[in-house]
């Protein structure tokens, strides 16, 4: 028990790093998937375009090969980034192509009649998509995103392979040290359960706020 | 009623079957080749009814296993020991390498299935409250390797190296840093190979493994020096079950032969001495692990 014990400020360091990371890359693929989505849905054929390729390329890549092409092939043309802004760069580019997948099919969702009826009624274009598209949209995917979350929080943990000491990381030290590999590894698969379950939480919250009561 | 044809063929199948069976299960019938085997190691009775000895390797560690992956062949000090270790127990040499990081070494021996780690195993006595080591098979120093540019002393004690960024692999060398130079900034990759990228895109200042593979660093890349230093050497075994004392005192006898005909000076000078340029060290002492 010592290995947790003994060790409990190291652990909530990693625990820190960990929720850090998840939160800047989370936020990044919010910003970079939205845009990408709204592109994507967009009446702009090019942007429909760079939008498609996007995903096509980055969303068929495993999220490791894109960190280790950030990590150990970008210094090759002296490009060097720091490990953990690597791991946020990288994990916002891998989860926003999610994210531009999720805002289309829930744009999708709303019917084409609302767009014409808001039009129809007076709404300039712009106001019809932050108005009435917009909303209806935010609340078909909140559920999915809370999702998406939870996974860029748990992909957080390859960090431990390109250097960055997060708490799958700091675990593997640890028992490096301890060889008490079901106790640490135990505990890191709490913390990461914990972490979803407040994730969760926090989407459910969310999605209520913005339900239309019936 | 008409005698059943297929009733005929089932049965000259029956039989063919219970002749082919007969007939496959009579090697398994003979006694051992190699004699003077203990007979009371579940370890070695599972060898010799699998044909082949099961050993957890790393496969990308210059000099002591190391995988080509054309051949589909491992290299290396270690790979050596255990091709010797598997012809001892088999007579013949019939190895299979299952691949071993540090997070799974001592669960891979407790659930059984390796039946040694072959790794270069730092001895510890939190290692040993899970696992048996046999051994030592190895006496290294540390070996600590910077970029040219760096202007560093001779290191006497890891704490000297407390400013400095600190990269290696997990496992021993990452444990030893944390023990040795609490608040230092260490960053630890997977592999050795990783750890070189690292260092020369300037992400660390020294990386730091055992001296065999620091040397081993050296003549992969350019631009980086060896800092010399005086620190202790580590004992380095092979992780055996707990549960499986002659298993223990077998690879120890094995040990303790090689060592004593020569062998294991040889196989050093043909894995080891062509990347260090230096000759076989003194033997360890086997049975002496090392802890106080």
């Amino acid at each position: 028990m010592n290995a947790v014990t003994d060790n409990l400020g190291f652990l909530a360091q990693g625990l820190l790093t960990t929720v850090v990371v998840a939160i800047l890359s989370f936020t990044g693929a919010l910003l970079l998937g939205t845009a990408l989505g709204v592109a994507r849905v967009s009446a702009v054929r090019s942007l429909r375009t760079i939008a498609m390729l996007y995903v096509a390329i980055v969303r068929n890549t495993p999220v490791l090969l894109l960190l280790i092409v950030l990590v150990f092939v970008l210094p090759s043309i002296d490009i060097v980034i720091d490990l953990a802004p690597a791991l946020v760069l990288g994990l916002t580019l891998y989860f926003a192509s999610y994210v531009c997948e999720i805002v289309r099919s829930g744009v999708a969702t709303v019917g084409a009649g609302q767009m014409e009826a808001a039009l129809s009624l007076g709404l300039s274009q712009w106001q019809a998509v932050v108005r009435v598209i917009a909303p209806q949209t935010f609340r078909v995917i909140v559920q999915p995103l809370g999702t998406l979350a939870m996974a860029v929080t748990m992909a957080t943990s390859i960090g431990a392979v390109v250097g960055v000491r997060e708490l799958a990381g700091t675990v593997r030290l640890l028992n490096g040290q301890y060889a008490n590999a079901g106790l640490l590894f135990g505990v890191a698969a709490l913390l990461y359960i914990v972490l979803a379950l407040l994730i969760a939480r926090l989407a459910k919250a969310i999605e209520n706020r913005v339900q239309v009561s019936s | 009623m008409r005698p059943a044809p297929l009733r005929v063929a089932a049965a000259a199948i029956a039989v063919s079957f219970a002749l082919g069976l007969s007939a496959c299960s009579a090697p398994a019938a003979e006694t051992p080749v190699v004699e003077g085997l203990p007979d009371d190691s579940p370890t070695i009775d599972r060898v010799i009814s699998a044909g082949e000895l099961v050993v957890g390797t790393p496969d990308d560690m210059p000099g002591f296993n190391l995988l080509d992956p054309i051949s589909g062949e491992y290299t290396g000090f270690e790979a050596r020991l255990a091709e010797l270790l598997s012809e001892r127990i088999l007579g013949e040499t019939s190895v299979r390498h299952v691949a071993v990081t540090t997070d799974t070494r001592e669960a891979l021996i407790q659930n059984g299935t390796v039946d040694a780690v072959l790794s270069t195993y730092q001895i510890t006595s939190e290692r040993l409250e899970k696992i048996d080591f046999a051994g030592p098979d190895l006496l290294l120093g540390t070996g600590i390797v910077s970029a040219e540019a760096l202007d560093l002393d001779e290191v006497t004690d890891l704490s000297e190296l407390a400013d400095l960024r600190l990269i290696t692999t997990a496992g021993a060398a990452a444990d030893l840093l944390t023990q040795a130079v609490p608040g230092a900034e260490i960053i630890v990759f997977d592999s050795v190979v990783s750890c070189v990228q690292a260092l020369m895109d300037g992400r660390g200042d020294v990386f730091i493994n055992n001296e065999a593979t620091a040397i081993a660093v050296l003549s992969l890349v350019d631009g980086v020096k060896i800092v010399p230093n005086t620190l202790p050497l580590s004992s380095f075994g092979i992780g055996v079950s707990k549960d499986d004392p002659a298993f223990t005192d077998f690879v120890n006898a094995f040990l303790e032969e090689i060592i004593e005909d020569g062998t294991w000076a040889e196989i050093w000078e043909e894995e080891i001495t062509p990347i260090t340029g230096k000759p076989a060290p003194a033997a360890p002492v086997v049975g002496d692990l090392g802890l106080e």
